[in-house]
């Protein structure tokens, strides 16, 4: 949480007037402490005049020639991520901080490239499942041993999702937003899944990939997870196609716990045995429990770090494994 | 030698009290407990005890009036105000009526009786009954000649006292919020000076009269704190003002109309589709302009929640800074505490390891 003794203001810019911009970035920086937002942009004159009145602030017309955007301490980059990377290239010859929208990049090479362009603390990618209570809790219990080592994980993720609404419009281009359910939805509790475990490697050894007009609809996978204490197994699944258990299962020797993908503060612990109650573990005190908390929180790390030059959790690096991973998946998954 | 009557001797500061006098030169202590159970601390720590109660003058007769300073602690204390109140006054009057002739006696008041909570005079019930206490303990010790001392004692502080506790534990623990930064005085009293007090007066070195027992000069709760942090050899994290939870203060959270209008609407759905219908008569402009500012006030009410669940919570009471009527110039408590010593091997003391 916000702790550090630097609290001078910081600019921030806002780079695409998306969905994910008006309905979730915006309501949580207005609402942010020691910032100030200079300016809402985008390529559609009339987007960015739409959303930037909505909270009053300037709009800007994004044009062929991007050094005409005010300079800012702090961008949030929020474009298709197919057309990010002349972005990242003029944002980090200014020195300007990035908070990237995921995916950070749609392969490895690129990601590794722009980590080079950046110092650690000044180039983050929005994992912010990363805060939420039950995930802190999780990746601390597996890191103090407190059930044994961790001997499998599963990842089920997803639901029927038929919406043709405004932010369903990547759904059925896979190429600007660099993929399908994998890409789109998938890389999150695959990161939580590689975060909670602090796995360096997620290696594919079964998939089934469902395909529709080249957008991936459904993953289902097997991946070797690797870890400081040595591997194991993630049984993944992530889908627009049917209902999914919307629940991360981390496997010990004598019991199972359980946490919910969305934002959540328990844990639910199941013993081997079949029993009638399911204890739960509460985590009170660190953490988010809605998805604002922990967008909130994403971002105040980002500033706190930007502030103290210091990394956070955030930081574009620490997503390269989790890319790497997507990556292996898709390459092993491509439809011949 | 001088024999000093402990009354409650069971409790925190008449215990700690007994333990700290008994090493005293010249002094011999009596400690007095309603009953064996409540005693059983001190004697297994190896002190003599006395039991009975002494709001019958019968017993309180056999019990003090062998004693040459007599040091009531006693406390009625069942949570039903009457019978407290009778029984407080009558251990008053019984204890002035069964002490030696001469015998100073001292009475233990608060520093409640300032209402110290308040930005004007109006105690709580202990402390207007330790008040009107004080002037029936005057009155009689004036007509019964017996030298009359009332101590109106601060927070009292000492390694037997739950704030003393309480203090280590949040030190321990991390962040340490205080008051007007912990600047302002904490009207705080340590056991030894108490103890320094009770020896003076079994000398017979000082003046009768109504006095305020706490530090002089004041220690502000920095000076608390800091002096129990190098005792722990920890260092003391003070949050920022920002970080602390002010329950009279709702400046976090989202104020005014919208805020009301948004949560009544919430819970009235069929209000809220019939203005949805009108909603749509209004230009797409305010439509989204409405939706979004809802977002907002939304993600407002959760991110303040956060910050509320972050905060840490004044660790004392924020008290009026009093002017003390001081007993006389004493030492500083750190002196005080050192001549003064617990036994080193207190037994069954307890751990405040765990505390809360």
């Amino acid at each position: 949480m916000p702790g550090g003794s630097d609290t001078r203001l910081l600019s921030v810019g806002v780079v695409g007037a998306s969905e994910i911009v008006s309905r979730i970035h915006l309501p949580v920086l207005t609402a942010c402490e020691g910032i100030g937002i200079e300016y809402v942009a985008d390529k559609n004159p009339q987007a960015a005049r739409s959303l930037a009145g909505s909270y009053k602030l300037t709009p800007i017309t994004v044009l062929d020639d991007l050094d005409q955007l005010p300079k800012t301490d702090v961008v949030l980059l929020a474009v298709p991520v197919t057309a990010r990377l002349p972005y990242y290239e003029m944002f980090a010859r200014r020195g300007t901080c990035v908070l990237a929208e995921k995916p950070l990049a749609v392969c490895i090479a690129d990601a590794e490239h722009l980590c080079n362009l950046y110092p650690d603390y000044s180039l983050a990618c929005g994992f912010q499942r990363r805060t939420y209570s039950a995930v802190v809790l999780a990746r601390l219990l597996v890191a103090e041993n407190w059930f044994g080592p961790l001997r499998s994980m599963s990842v089920s993720e997803g639901a029927l999702t038929t919406k043709t609404g405004a932010d369903s419009r990547f759904y059925d281009d896979a190429i600007s937003g660099g993929g399908g359910v994998l890409m789109d939805l998938g890389c999150h509790s695959l990161d939580m899944a590689m975060y909670i475990s602090n796995a360096i490697e997620a290696i594919p050894t079964e998939r089934r990939f469902v395909y529709d007009g080249g957008v991936d609809r459904e993953v289902q996978a097997r991946l070797a997870l690797r870890t400081a204490n040595g591997s194991c197994d993630l049984d993944y699944l992530v889908t627009w196609l049917r209902s999914a258990k919307n629940a991360i299962e981390l496997r010990f020797e004598n019991c199972t716990v359980v946490l919910p993908c969305r934002p959540a503060q328990e844990l639910e612990i199941r013993g081997t045995q079949n029993a009638t109650f399911s204890p739960f573990l509460m985590m009170k005190q660190a953490g988010a429990a809605t998805v604002y908390q922990a967008f909130y929180m994403e971002w105040m790390a980002f500033l706190d770090g930007v502030r103290s030059r210091q990394a956070s959790k955030f930081n574009a690096r620490s997503c390269l494994s989790t890319i790497r991973a997507i990556e292996a998946l898709y390459r092993a998954g491509t439809p011949s | 030698m001088k024999r000093v009557a402990i009354l409650g001797a069971n409790g925190q500061v008449g215990s700690e009290i007994s333990l700290r006098l008994r090493n005293v030169e010249g002094i011999e202590v009596v400690p007095i407990a309603r009953n064996v159970s409540g005693s059983a601390f001190l004697r297994l720590n190896g002190m003599e005890c006395r039991h009975g109660r002494v709001s019958d003058p019968e017993a309180a007769r056999s019990l003090i009036d062998d004693c040459d300073v007599v040091v009531n602690f006693a406390l009625s204390n069942t949570g039903i105000p009457r019978i407290d109140r009778e029984t407080n006054r009558q251990i008053v009057r019984s204890v002035v009526a069964s002490a030696k002739p001469g015998a100073p006696i001292i009475f233990a008041s608060t520093i409640m009786v300032y209402a110290p909570a308040m930005k004007f005079w109006f105690p709580d019930s202990y402390g207007m009954e330790k008040l009107i206490a004080e002037k029936i303990f005057r009155r009689l010790c004036r007509a019964s000649h017996h030298p009359a001392f009332v101590f109106r004692l601060g927070h009292v502080m000492g390694e037997l006292q739950n704030i003393t506790r309480k203090i280590r534990s949040q030190i321990r623990n991390g962040r340490v919020a205080l008051p007007h930064q912990g600047l302002r005085a904490s009207n705080t009293v340590f056991t030894a000076t108490v103890v320094e007090v009770i020896t003076q007066i079994a000398k017979a070195a000082a003046t009768p009269g109504t006095y305020d027992l706490m530090t002089v000069p004041q220690w502000t709760w920095v000076e608390v704190y800091k002096y129990y942090a190098a005792q722990l050899g920890l260092p003391l994290q003070l949050v920022h003002a920002k970080q602390v939870r002010d329950p009279t203060s709702d400046s976090y959270s989202t104020s005014g109309a919208m805020r009301r209008l948004l949560g009544y609407l919430s819970n009235h759905h069929g209000l809220t589709e019939r203005l949805t219908f009108f909603l749509a008569f209004l230009p797409q402009s305010v439509n989204q302009r409405m939706y979004l500012r809802y977002l907002q006030t939304r993600a407002l009410t959760e991110i303040n929640a956060l910050r509320q669940r972050e905060m840490v919570d004044v660790c004392v009471d924020d008290w009026r800074e009093l002017r003390v009527r001081t007993f006389r110039p004493m030492p500083d408590p750190v002196t005080l505490m050192m001549r003064y010593p617990l036994p080193s091997e207190l037994e069954f003391s307890g751990s405040d390891q765990n505390g809360s």
